[in-house]
């Protein structure tokens, strides 16, 4: 028998984990082969891994969490005070402003529509809010608002995939994916990019947190609000603990003796991703059971740990962040006001505002926001016009806006307290410190501890990256 | 981490054994291909290269020319002289500034590759063109010393890379598991037990070449290729992008399932695929073959530019042509020129060009027995219509409406009696109020009297009530009767029974004749019922009459309140005399009918005056002016399309416009309208018209139309709001009229002009139609043929019996006394429906498209035009080729062109080997890996071009050989020396395709259906999957059959794709993909553990064993033979069994529930149960989803 043989055979499965760690996916025995193989081999499989990496430096940030706002939050009636817009209210802007930017529904000599709420300016920092974020207005000094953020995309699905992917069509690898391949996974026991999903279906589809052309296993995992929480993760009725655990040592049994006559080192791989699997069956319900939390965080949330909801979301990131996941994606499709945007932003913010400042406080008090990157945005922001059209059933709305928009992120190395970039008086233009979408991307890269010119993947003979042939570090949000 | 001590041992041994590139000794002879181009494309081309706008200091060395040239007294290479030569100079330095490649690029250039270009450069610097851009040629079959080995020129090839690394061949894998292989290589499915023992036990020696053609020859075989020639084409069910519509292209994926089972040579499957609807006499088969550039993704997410998105499918296209046939990353050369490749950005454009002269419609197939059906529908419509009358509804009593003499009412309102005897009550109505009516009738004894509340435009919303909404409650009747003029004997008359044609749950009309004055009869129910007018008869216990004639005194007592009174009364009484004969009064109701139809259709008949347009244009799409002066829409729309059209009418007093809108089988779904996506295809929304005459738009009066979607009346396109308009939802396939009247007649005749505005958030232009004129002041849209209107001119004399039976039969299709009857003609009359694939159709000589270079790909970026082209890498244009898709394709497959017949094979190579003989299936180019076995490569392709571009010949050559055959065991040493299987030195062995997973469960389950072909399906998949795409849609897994078809028939939604495909790496369809990943998760193992696929299946081959007969043991021999083909170890028997029966045991003790996990079912169920839960482990065996 040869060594690699007895080595498969010998190892039983707590000593393979123990002498490995397994990340989720094709490590361990595969890797230190390869290891010893040369360097094609080295490449192809590290390429192909999940175990921890490191970074070109040392990031701030370690794990983010993504609070994506998608359908376009009305950055006018949350983040940028424009008294101008009331002034200006029932009147078209002038054309020198509008350009020729082209609409998804309005005609650019819409009428001006003024702000909808009243705005205050609140702590330390006292940067502006208005009255429909009361929450966020508590934290405010712990988070740095970017009021100069713009996209070149106008509808939803490309603007979102621009977002998440640097590319307005689907099949890149997303933020979530690039992150993954870069640092690898902390955690043995949950998937490292958890996607989840509030409100309505999503207008980009799986594509949002898809790994593009990166190996699958950088592709986000949803959890879902309903069912089981990760797909096949319960056993059908009728399969216990014993039998899943006889079940797992017979396929171990048969897989190490094929390993052993078929000397793959894929199989090996592969018995680890069912001890992988097995764990992640444990692992997944102890996620999901909010009951071990305090009234008082749950009350904090806003949470009934029962129904599925954004603040639910966000409570469940914060202990996925705790147990080691790297990449928490939050999908909150719902903004996308083209009617009544008073009403709109009143209900979504009814619905996010609470936790998402909740998600802040919860984890600067348990010393994790340091290192945790929060981000909290949509695709593109909302015209300063107004959108009305009663052939659609459709007034006091807001058309797609990509010239200009509020996002704003918090802990992971990013300025506390702290606003960022202006636009012009009618809020149409950026005109103070222009961040485009590639920028954030090449900001959020550099906080993890990468240069976003360097996290490269080659295909097909060209290397690609999350930025393209663009984006620069946004050097004043960094602590 | 830990390195066992076990592997260290190993390490000396790995490391002699693998020899690290960096320390070979140099080649004795420097090719320049194999070692200097990959040095100098990865660290110089970039900046010296092929693109201009790149290049550093003027200076290129991809050319030999560039690298001699003299600057600024400079060489780059001076052959022969590595002192002379800058580029030696350069990459020795270690300054900072001279320095090459500079240190900020990134790169960085090793001892071994410098010493490399200076042996290079010393022994001439010697060029080459890249061995792809070279035309392949076949090399004599090189000599080998175990010549017994090779069973055809591959394993030559083979062998001697073998011999010349010091290695031998494995073995010949065993019959079993080379069974197994060969099946699920060439049908993409394992052989059953059966199956795999029949070829077991042929001694015979061509055993399994009989087996070989036998799996080429199973229809099997197209659907395991097609799945792979499916990723290259992106297919898809669906639109993608957000909205991501269910779209029909299905035929395109069967006829890629038939071409490769019938054996269309390459070279034809890939021209009809690009140019079919180009060749001559393009079949129907050859038009949906075009559905492989059709399976772009269309957006329609509200308020994108159609134009935007099409220019993006056109850049996919041209990216996926590149990938599939060329082997190149030809979309890099979309922003600028190719940094690597001699690809220029022009060149792009010009293979753009060549594909973009299309329009993308989508092309009805129907039925091969559509004719037949279309008579038989024909004929039962004409029967339908002929028996039409027999349904004209007639009375069977002979009722008389009686004249009131005189009413009183409680509120002292009075009535307007009207001339068809029924009273009239003004609005507003009091709050209650009971109306008696004195009515005289005539001797005849009365047995009913009939109720009708009636509508009038006097009343809300017509009534015939006369509250707000035209409600009202008659709460009681009261009838009495005296003999005439003796009212003091008048009688209270009882009534027994009453009947009305609506009534209100609650308030049914017994309720009028119940004695109670809370309760009563209302008319309003769902389906619209309110505002028509409605009838209620009452039955009198005993017939009323006196020789001189009857008083009824009828009171109609209305007490609800608010206003619920009957706004217009009428009433009538009937007799029992027996009626008339049916037929009688029925052909008398009908002629009258009839008569009176035609009198209303003549006066409202208008003469029309087509005009021919003196011109029409529009902002982009082309106006055809067809024949019958009417105009057709073609080519490119946008979101805002405007129609100009000039006329001359010799009219004087012009005073209405018709627009009649046209059904044309060239439109989407025969149109009238242009919609093809994001609204309702076919139709269209015409926001505004206007009529100007000499530049002034003349005001319109009122507007009519003959069909309109609700709340889209002709009346909203000159409302001024461009928000609105007309459409005709739900109406497409049919021609459609609106008409709008001019507020002042044109005084004069001469010219005018029409503007027509189609503005939506999504292209909503019209795609036929033709404009008259007329003088008639009383001009209104209406729904009838030409033809009839023709005739409604023609005196009753002249008619023929012929022309007269076509009037009557109009008529009877329109009468509203049949619209309940006439429910199945209309249906018949509908456009029939057929299924329908999406097509390429290259456009007419007098519409070209014309293409653009983009600068910076920019779609908003147009700079200057270019003529359809190809790639000067890859040879010219075939001489007789046009300069169009058609020669584009030809090109592709050309016997000059290198690179196409190399793609093909080393492609195909790659799902037999896993790995292609050129590693980076789709890059060829200079930055591609070089093959491993080029003369094996360039045999294959001109053997594949001389075999007539056969592709199943060329599979059979590949699976017939040694090297196919080997045994896939990997020794360590293998291992250590090629870990990728470079060599061949051993069979391949990877995971099985994500379908393959399936359809392998499904027949080693027996539940697999092998019907082929047809619309997606939708299999079980765990609930959800669907709801994070947009919309939440749900996905309603299919019962019976449909629920286990071959997973390439699975429905596949782009934004959600099938999650157990996804978890195991199948593409989405979203681009083009040469080759897919084989990643290996703890997913995989959740899903083929618990996912409901594999459960359904374990419990099927569950339920089969349990029905078996036979030891246990014996059981176990054959569930393991459905799941692996080969027999088992008794060993391996033995740990199987073990498993069974510990779990039995535990079922049966009811420590788990057996029924749970068996489902229902008959046989013994702990029994099932157990079988159930031996086979879902089975599915988990490595063996289970790898191909060894």
């Amino acid at each position: 028998m040869n060594p690699i043989q007895q080595y498969c055979q010998h190892v039983t499965r707590r000593h393979f984990l123990h002498e490995c760690g397994v990340g989720l996916g094709k490590i361990a025995l595969a890797g230190l082969l390869t290891e010893a193989f040369g360097s094609t081999a080295r490449a192809v499989s590290a390429a192909n891994s999940l175990a921890p990496k490191a970074s070109h430096f040392p990031g701030k940030a370690k794990r983010v969490i993504h609070l994506f706002m998608a359908g376009a939050p009305s950055q006018l009636d949350l983040f940028d005070y424009k008294p101008e817009l009331a002034k200006l209210e029932g009147k078209p802007l002038p054309p020198s402003v509008i350009g020729g930017q082209r609409y998804a529904f309005i005609r650019s000599d819409a009428a001006v529509l003024g702000p909808q709420f009243k705005f205050a300016r609140h702590g330390q920092c006292g940067a502006e809010l208005s009255e429909v974020l009361p929450h966020l207005a508590e934290i405010v000094d712990d988070i740095c608002l970017i009021k100069s953020v713009h996209t070149g995309q106008f509808n939803h699905a490309p603007a979102q995939l621009l977002f998440q992917t640097g590319f307005q069509q689907p099949g890149r690898p997303s933020l979530g994916s690039w992150t993954l391949y870069g640092l690898g996974a902390e955690t043995q026991e949950l998937p490292a990019f958890a996607v989840m999903s509030t409100g309505a279906g999503l207008s980009g589809g799986a594509a949002l947190y898809s790994s593009g052309f990166l190996p699958t296993l950088y592709s986000g995992v949803r959890l879902r609000t309903q069912g089981d929480p990760i797909l096949d993760v319960t056993n059908p009725a009728g399969i216990d603990a014993k039998l899943q655990r006889d079940t797992l040592d017979l396929v171990g049994a048969f897989n190490r003796q094929r390993a052993a006559s078929d000397g793959d080192p894929e199989i090996a791989t592969r018995l680890a991703n069912y001890e992988m699997a097995f764990r992640l069956q444990t692992s997944a319900p102890e996620l999901m059971d909010l009951q071990r939390e305090s009234a008082e965080t749950l009350a904090l949330y806003g949470c009934d740990p029962a129904k599925p909801s954004f603040a639910r979301a966000c409570l469940l990131a914060r202990r996925m962040i705790e147990r080691g996941v790297r990449f928490v994606n939050i999908f909150h499709e719902g903004w996308d006001a083209h009617s009544d945007v008073s009403g709109n932003s009143k209900k979504n913010c009814g619905t996010t505002d609470r936790a998402c400042a909740a998600l802040v406080k919860d984890l600067k008090q348990r010393g994790l926001l340091d290192d945790t990157l929060v981000i909290w945005g949509g695709e593109f922001g909302r015209t300063p016009m107004v959108e009305t059209n009663p052939a659609l059933g459709r007034a006091l709305g807001r058309d797609h806006h990509p010239q200009a928009f509020t996002m704003w992120m918090a802990g992971g190395g990013v300025k506390a307290g702290f606003t960022f970039g202006a636009t012009d008086e009618m809020g149409f233009h950026v005109v103070e410190n222009p961040v485009d979408v590639y920028d954030l991307q090449a900001t959020i890269l550099h906080l993890l501890g990468f240069d976003h010119e360097r996290l490269i993947y080659r295909l097909q003979g060209r290397d690609f990256r999350l930025t393209d042939v663009h984006g620069k570090v946004v050097k004043e949000l960094l602590a | 981490m830990k390195i066992p001590r076990s592997l260290l041992r190993l390490l000396p041994f790995l490391a002699t054994a693998c020899l690290l590139a960096e320390e070979a000794a140099l080649p004795e002879k420097i090719d320049f291909n194999r070692d200097v181009r990959p040095i100098l494309s990865e660290n110089c081309f970039k900046c010296h290269g092929f693109d201009p706008k790149n290049r550093k200091g003027d200076r290129r060395i991809d050319t030999r020319e560039g690298a001699l040239a003299e600057k600024d007294g400079v060489r780059a290479i001076v052959p022969g002289k590595l002192d002379q030569s800058d580029l030696s100079a350069r990459i020795h330095s270690t300054d900072k500034d001279d320095q090459m490649p500079p240190p900020k690029s990134g790169k960085q250039i090793t001892a071994r590759q410098i010493a490399i270009l200076d042996k290079w450069i010393e022994q001439g610097a010697p060029y080459d063109l890249h061995w792809a851009f070279k035309k392949p040629a076949q090399a004599p079959l090189p000599a080998v010393q175990q010549a017994h080995w090779p069973h055809n020129a591959i394993d030559r090839f083979v062998l001697a890379r073998l011999e010349a690394a010091g290695l031998t061949p494995s073995p010949e894998a065993d019959k079993y598991t080379l069974c197994r292989r060969v099946y699920l290589d060439l049908i993409g499915l394992p052989p059953t037990p059966e199956e795999a023992d029949a070829f077991a036990n042929d001694p015979s020696p061509d055993a399994y070449e009989r087996l070989v053609d036998d799996l080429l020859a199973s229809p099997h075989y197209g659907e395991r290729w097609a799945r792979r020639w499916l990723d290259l084409a992106r297919y898809a069910d669906t639109n993608g992008y957000e909205k991501d519509r269910p779209r029909s292209i299905w035929p395109y994926r069967d006829w890629v399932i038939k071409a490769l089972n019938d054996g269309l040579p390459f070279d034809e499957f890939t021209v009809e695929q690009i140019a079919g609807d180009l060749l001559p006499n393009a079949t129907r088969e050859q038009r949906i073959a075009t559905g492989f550039n059709r399976n772009t993704m269309l957006n329609e997410e509200g308020g994108i530019d159609p134009l935007e998105f099409r220019y993006l499918a056109t850049v996919d296209r041209v990216s996926t042509a590149g990938t599939t046939w060329l082997g190149l990353t030809v979309g890099c050369a979309q922003c600028h020129t190719h940094k690597y490749d001699p690809i220029t950005q022009r060149e792009y454009y010009e293979v753009m060009a060549s594909l973009n002269n299309a329009d993308e419609p989508e092309m009805d197939l129907p039925p091969p027995d559509a004719a037949a059906r279309e008579a038989a529908r024909k004929d039962k419509l004409a029967k339908l219509i002929a028996a039409l009358p027999e349904q004209w509804p007639v009375e069977d009593k002979h009722w008389t409406p009686l004249r009131p003499t005189r009413v009183e009412t409680t509120s002292g309102q009075q009535p307007k009696i009207l001339d068809d005897s029924s009273a009239l009550f003004a609005a507003p109505s009091p709050e209650k109020d009971d109306y008696t009516f004195i009515l005289e009738a005539g001797p005849t004894p009365i047995s009913q009297l009939r109720l009708e509340a009636l509508t009038d435009p006097a009343l809300p919303k017509n009534g015939p009530g006369r509250v707000a909404h035209g409600n009202f409650v008659l709460n009681e009747i009261v009838v009495s009767a005296a003999p005439k003029g003796a009212p003091e004997q008048a009688r209270l008359v009882r009534l027994v029974r009453a009947e009305a044609d609506v009534s209100q749950p609650g308030f049914e009309v017994e309720k009028a004749i119940d004695g109670r004055a809370e309760t009563g009869w209302a008319v309003h129910r769902q389906g619209a019922t309110l505002n028509a007018p409605h009838t209620a008869t009452f039955h009198f216990e005993q017939p009323v009459g006196f020789p001189d004639g009857t008083t009824l005194v009828v009171r109609l007592e209305q007490r609800y309140g608010e206003q619920h009174t009957i706004g217009r009364v009428r009433l009538s009484v009937a007799n029992n005399e027996p009626p008339r004969p049916i037929a009688e009064k029925r052909r008398e109701a009908i002629e009258q009918a009839f008569a009176k139809w035609l009198a209303s259709e003549r006066a409202r008949s208008v003469h029309w005056v087509p005009l021919r347009p003196l011109e029409a244009k529009a902002n982009l799409p082309l106006l055809t002016i067809e024949r019958d002066n009417s105009v057709f829409v073609s080519g490119d729309m946008s979101k805002s399309d405007t129609y100009e059209l000039k006329f001359r009418s010799e009219l004087r007093g012009i005073t209405a416009v018709r627009l009649e809108v046209l059904a044309d089988e060239r439109l989407p779904k025969h149109g009238p309208g242009r919609i093809f996506y994001e609204g309702a295809p076919g139709d269209f929304m015409l926001s505004n018209i206007d009529l100007l005459v000499g530049g002034t738009k003349q005001t319109w009066a009122h507007a009519s139309h003959s069909f309109a979607k609700e709340k889209f009346g002709a009346e909203m396109a000159i409302d001024d709001n461009l928000q609105t308009g007309w459409s005709i939802d739900g109406g497409q396939g049919r021609n459609h009229e609106a008409v709008f009247a001019l507020a002042t007649p044109l005084a004069e005749a001469g010219e005018f002009t029409i503007k027509m505005l189609f503005e939506r958030y999504f292209a909503a232009g019209l795609g036929k139609f033709r404009i008259s004129v007329t003088t008639d002041p009383a001009a209104e849209a209406r729904q009838m043929p030409d033809e009839i209107r023709q005739l409604l001119f023609v005196p009753d004399a002249e008619w023929t019996a012929e022309q007269r039976a076509k009037l009557r039969e109009q008529f009877l299709l329109s009468a509203p006394e049949l619209a309940a009857a006439r429910k199945e003609i209309d249906d018949l009359r509908k456009p029939a429906e057929y299924p329908t694939t999406l097509v390429m159709q290259e456009r007419p000589p007098e519409n070209p498209r014309p293409t653009f270079v983009h600068n910076r790909g920019e779609f908003l970026q147009p700079t200057e035009p270019v003529e359809p082209g190809v790639l000067a890498l890859a040879g010219p244009l075939p001489v007789d080729a046009p300069h169009n898709r058609l020669g584009f394709a030809r090109w592709l497959v050309s016997r000059d062109n290198p690179l196409t017949a190399r793609v093909i094979m080393n492609r195909d190579w790659a799902a037999f080997f896993g790995r292609g003989i050129v590693r980076t299936l789709g890059d060829f180019g200079f930055q591609g890996d070089p093959p491993a076995h080029p003369e094996l490569l360039d045999w294959m392709a001109v053997e594949f071009m001389q075999r007539g571009w056969s592709v199943k010949q060329m599979h059979k050559l590949i699976v017939m050989s040694a090297t196919y055959r080997q045994s896939s065991r990997v020794t360590p040493e293998l291992l250590a020396r090629d870990p990728e299987n470079k060599l061949l030195a051993r069979g391949p062995r990877f995971r099985l395709e994500a379908e393959m997973v399936r359809d392998a469960a499904l027949r080693g389950s027996g539940l697999l259906s092998e019907k082929m072909g047809g619309p997606s399906v939708h299999p079980v998949q765990a609930d959800g999957v669907t709801e994070a795409a947009y919309g939440s849609p749900k996905w309603n897994a299919d019962t019976g059959e449909d629920r286990y078809r071959r997973s390439i028939y699975t429905f596949m939604k782009r934004t959600a794709p099938f999650a157990l495909y996804a978890n195991f790496d199948a593409p989405t369809g979203e681009a083009c993909l040469a080759r897919r990943d084989v990643s290996n998760t703890p997913l995989q193992a959740l899903a083929l553990l618990n996912d409901v696929v594999f459960l359904e299946t374990a419990r099927a081959l569950g339920a089969r064993m349990a029905a078996q007969e036979g030891s246990v043991e014996d059981r176990v021999r054959m569930i393991f033979r459905h799941c692996f083909t080969r027999p088992p170890t008794d060993n391996e028997v033995s740990l199987l069994a073990g498993f069974f029966n510990a779990q039995k045991e535990r079922f049966i003790k009811g420590d788990i529930n057996a029924r749970a996990l068996a489902g229902d079912g008959a046989g013994d169920v702990n029994e099932r149960a157990a079988w159930t839960a031996l086979a879902r482990a089975l599915w988990n065996f490595d063996e289970a989803i790898t191909r060894s």
